[in-house]
């Protein structure tokens, strides 16, 4: 059947070749082009755009633009930041921030800390935000000065003793080697002015640390996840312990660790 | 907040690429594009608890050719001509490529390369409503109703658009074969006559 002026609409075909007629419709169409060479000719040329189209492909993602974006994000943090009100290194003298970030993410450290009792000591946005720049301060300057871990073994019966000895409490340790974040070691932090533990994790080039503490200290955990200067904080509790992590790790895969280490 | 920003990185960041080729399709320039899709990107998360569900490919998409509308708005008098006339930065630099720098690559390379770049040619000579639609509907699979979201027209009117640009891409690239092969055999009969 060899139809000189076809009667279906180049609307109606268009649609059967983009997916997009429903089921009687799509039977109607493909019955009429096994008849009608117009639409024949029309489906023909449309296919070979189509491939044509499909070989050229779109732009492709410029590098680096993700980044860009993502940094872009980090500005937006819930907690923003006033460098005025903390000055966290006076010991480090003309360090500045961003320095001081650069370099901790050169040695690519991921610090999760426990940190629920600066909660529990402080309220309102400004304190939220110190206890942030702690959190995150102390991470950076383990990295920076090459102070990661106190105690380095990947064996939790060395690390968890040794904590217990000079805390008033005994944390949990866990080694999630098997599902690629080992356990490097563990070291004391102070903040606030109160000693908190930390266990250190590794990923790739990056570092983890987390600091746990006892709820009797830790009181409520207002802010479960911040992300400042670059660096993602999550915290989590358990039935003992409050836990905090901060690190420069994408924030994907720190979120499968807090997942792992109990965390949602 | 946190969360937020996880929930977004899962559901929004996945559509990176397709934002910034929608970009560079309606800004015809690599450093606007990027910066389009930045603003977007931080328009988006900030409007982010307003998403509620529905199809986050459309939502992005929407957002970006929303930002890069109101940019191009904003350019020049004389940008906008050029914006709907012109060929891309890009699609020049191809063309400077294959003119000048025919280099070392083997012919498959240099022949795939040809072709992209007649595509892209072709889609940039396209106005800006067509070629959206194309863009949406080839390259990024969505379908008439969620290009209808992102471009703001109703669902007939994309389909007519997207006839309309299928209709005279062919055409461009009939035409932009054709004088291929009359510039092959020229500069063939020219470099017989040459000996």
């Amino acid at each position: 059947m060899n139809d000189a002026k076809c009667h279906m609409s180049r609307d109606l075909l268009a649609s059967y070749l983009d997916n997009e007629l429903p089921g009687p419709a799509r039977a109607e169409m493909a019955l009429h082009l096994t008849q009608c060479t117009e639409c024949q000719v029309e489906r023909d040329a449309m296919e070979a755009l189509r491939q044509r189209l499909a070989a050229a492909g779109p732009h492709p993602l410029t590098a680096g633009l993700e980044a860009r974006i993502n940094a872009a994000l980090d500005a937006e943090s819930p907690l923003q930041p006033n460098p005025e009100r903390s000055r966290p290194w006076s010991s480090l003298g003309p360090m500045t921030w961003p320095r001081l970030a650069a370099l901790a993410a050169s040695h690519a450290a991921v610090a999760l800390l426990t940190a629920g009792l600066l909660y529990g000591m402080l309220s309102g946005t400004d304190e939220r935000d110190r206890a942030l720049h702690e959190i995150v301060n102390a991470h950076a300057r383990a990295a920076l000065t090459n102070q990661m871990v106190q105690v380095a073994s990947s064996d939790t019966h060395t690390v968890k003793p040794w904590l217990a000895a000079r805390l008033p409490y005994s944390p949990n340790v866990h080694d999630y080697k098997p599902q690629g974040f080992p356990l490097l070691g563990g070291r004391i932090d102070f903040l606030l002015d109160e000693p908190v533990a930390s266990l250190v994790y590794g990923r790739r080039e990056h570092l983890i640390t987390v600091f746990v503490v006892p709820l009797d200290r830790a009181s409520t955990l207002a802010v479960p996840a911040a992300n400042w200067r670059g660096y993602h904080v999550i915290g989590w509790r358990d039935a003992s312990f409050s836990y905090l992590a901060t690190t420069d790790l994408n924030l994907s895969e720190l979120k499968d660790f807090v997942v792992l280490a109990g965390g949602s | 907040l946190a969360d937020r920003r996880i929930e977004f990185e899962e559901v929004i960041m996945p559509h990176l690429a397709a934002a910034h080729d929608l970009a560079r399709w309606l800004m015809r320039h690599p450093q606007d594009a990027e910066d389009v899709v930045q603003e977007a990107y931080l328009k988006a998360f900030r409007a982010f608890d307003r998403y509620a569900d529905g199809h986050p490919k459309a939502w992005i998409l929407a957002i970006v050719r929303n930002t890069a509308m109101s940019r191009l708005s904003r350019r020049p008098a004389s940008g906008k001509v050029v914006a709907l006339h012109e060929f891309d930065d890009e699609v020049g630099g191809y063309l400077d490529v294959a003119l000048h720098d025919p280099g070392p690559r083997p012919d498959a390379v240099l022949l795939a390369n040809e072709q992209r770049e007649s595509v892209h040619r072709a889609i940039a000579q396209l106005t800006p409503p067509l070629r959206e639609v194309i863009v949406l509907r080839e390259f990024h699979e969505l379908s008439y109703q969620q290009i209808a979201v992102v471009v703001g027209a109703p669902v007939g009117t994309v389909m007519s658009r997207l006839a309309r640009a299928r209709d005279r891409l062919l055409r461009l690239l009939t035409e932009a074969a054709r004088a291929q092969e009359q510039g092959d055999r020229s500069s063939l009969e020219m470099r017989i006559k040459g000996r």
